[in-house]
């Protein structure tokens, strides 16, 4: 049974975690890179009070876990309808049991990083004497996974079936596509996960920062929160840049003009900000402020992008993105961030022309 | 014309190529070499899509001085490309259209002599790695190119599909067309002259 785990290992839970190495590294960001490294344990802590002594936090949890929980059966039925990987319905020979058991250690495996968190949930629970809800998360897991098994073992035993109703819709654009779609639609259609956490939480983020009392309008209230949804894009402006040093090279030889390549980037990155536009212009920001905090997080970005020109390394950029917040954040308070606007935009554009032609991911 | 003088190129320490004064004339030429010796690295340049020490121009035009103009005269394939899978073929064969000048009754002419028109219009993503290339070999031969580099343009095409493209090799050169291409497999242009170059000791010679 050793070497077959071995083998499930290695076709299944090593490429889940190669596939996903992004979504992870945003949601552990979240985690644990947001908060100061003083408040991590009460951060945590609150969060998981909230998780036991909230009904409805508890269900968004459970959701969000159920969500991760299907994108793992989903991989999992993708993996087997590869050709390369056809021999693992040789699985359908074991008895049904030690199918079950084989199936429910990888879901286990790639289920990890919930569990995990989990086993803090429940003692914590334990310990601060929250049966009820401790027992609904372990309930919750336990039907989860052994649900996932039995899923997983019958279409082991029936190649023939395919099993399609846990297939996540993907948005697929109906219509010729200019360049910036390529990219909007390498989110839709290949990281929907990413793209709905990240506006999900940058929108929240604003939102959040709209609920500080204020007697007097103050345009840097939101400029703050849509600061920290700009961070949480760290993920898809890594992604969008790999995507286009794979799978959009034929760009390099088109003749394109470099300002035009650089027009159709910001397009990119106004049309993935424009929820936060409107988060801001229906929360009564004033329509000019509305559109320069458009252009300083279109700026913002832009110059991420611009920068991974030079060097396409995650652990680089997640410096400088923190880098850049946190000068942004001193700029905002002494509002000069028009000032900043411009000078991200031109620096980005500098960057790109110099540097597009002259990047070469390393061999 | 393609002009070459004091290239160098390395990956990371390793030269691949120095090339102190090359001139490649007009005609269709078949470039040699032994896997690893540099022959896509010399059409990745030529094509000016990867960075390199020297200088390179075409009919004069100087890749670093009129980038733009200097890649409207190449048209460039790779052996093995690589398209974003959610995307329809004709939508990328439009797409090249509008970058390259190219028209549609040109494009849908490739189309059908390639013989991709039953699935052009599904994703890409959907294609096998034969129909991609075929697809490739459409966009290389749209535009007005001066050059077309074609890096191993036989691997993974099928044999109905070869003749084809020895047709259009011959058709577009008698219009002028300039070809260079990589190949380990044999290429029949009967009644055209191809010029042979070699790639070895990251020099490149004629042969």
């Amino acid at each position: 049974m050793f070497s077959v785990i071995t083998v499930l290992t290695r076709v299944v839970v090593a490429k889940f975690y190669e596939r996903n190495a992004g979504l992870l590294f945003f949601v552990f960001f979240l985690m644990f890179g947001i908060v100061e490294s003083t408040q991590i344990i009460s951060y945590h802590q609150a969060l998981i009070y909230a998780t036991l002594t909230s009904r409805i936090f508890l269900l968004l949890v459970c959701g969000v876990w159920l969500l991760y929980l299907v994108k793992c059966i989903q991989f999992f039925l993708a993996q087997l309808t590869k050709p390369e990987n056809t021999f693992l319905f040789e699985l359908g020979g074991l008895s049904f049991i030690k199918r079950f058991w084989v199936v429910a250690l990888t879901i286990l495996l790639i289920y990890e990083p919930v569990l995990i968190y989990s086993l803090f949930i429940i003692a914590l629970g334990t310990y601060s004497k929250f049966f009820t809800a401790t027992t609904l998360v372990v309930i919750f897991h336990l039907t989860g996974i052994v649900g996932a098994a039995l899923i997983l073992s019958y279409q082991l035993n029936h190649p023939h079936k395919q099993l399609k109703f846990l297939i996540l819709p993907s948005i697929q654009w109906p219509w010729v596509k200019p360049l910036p779609l390529f990219y909007i639609n390498q989110l839709t259609s290949q990281l929907p996960t990413v793209l709905f956490f990240t506006k999900s939480f940058s929108v929240f983020a604003i939102y959040g920062f709209f609920q500080i009392p204020l007697d007097h309008y103050d345009n840097r209230i939101a400029l703050m929160g849509f600061l920290f949804g700009l961070v949480a894009h760290l993920v898809i402006v890594f992604e969008l840049r790999k995507f286009e040093e794979s799978n959009l090279l034929f760009l390099r030889s088109l003749p394109i003009q470099n300002w035009n390549r650089f027009r159709e980037l910001a397009v990119v990155y106004l049309l993935l900000l424009l929820p936060e536009a409107a988060m801001l212009y229906s929360n009564h920001i004033l329509l000019l402020d509305v559109v320069g905090i458009y252009l300083f997080g279109t700026g913002f970005l832009l110059l991420l992008h611009c920068r991974l020109f030079i060097e396409l390394n995650n652990d680089k950029h997640l410096q400088w993105t923190l880098g850049l917040f946190l000068i942004s954040f001193m700029l905002v308070l002494c509002k000069i961030y028009f000032a900043e606007t411009l000078l991200l935009w031109i620096i980005a554009i500098i960057i790109m022309n110099r540097k597009y032609y002259q990047f070469e991911k390393s061999v | 014309m393609v002009r070459i003088n004091n290239l160098k190129k390395n990956y990371n320490a390793n030269l691949i190529l120095e090339i102190r004064d090359l001139t490649i004339e007009t005609g269709i030429f078949w470039i040699k070499g032994l896997n690893g010796s540099g022959k896509s690295t010399l059409l990745k340049i030529i094509a000016g899509i990867i960075p390199f020490e020297g200088d390179i121009e075409i009919n004069s035009i100087n890749l670093r001085k009129n980038p733009t103009e200097y890649r409207r005269l190449v048209n460039y394939i790779e052996a093995e490309p690589l398209y974003p899978s959610f995307i329809a073929g004709s939508d990328l064969i439009s797409f090249f259209n509008k970058t390259r000048s190219g028209t549609k009754a040109e494009s849908d002419k490739l189309i059908s002599q390639f013989g991709i028109s039953s699935f052009i219009k599904n994703p890409i993503g959907t294609y096998s790695s034969g129909m991609i290339k075929k697809l490739s070999l459409v966009l290389a031969f749209i535009g007005s190119p001066a050059y077309i580099l074609l890096d191993e343009p036989l691997v993974t095409i099928d044999k109905e599909c070869v003749p084809v493209l020895f047709e259009l090799i011959k058709e577009f050169s008698g219009k002028g067309v300039n070809f260079l291409f990589t190949s380990h497999q044999a290429f029949d242009l009967t009644g055209l002259a191809i010029t042979e170059l070699e790639v070895k000791n990251q020099q490149v010679c004629f042969l």
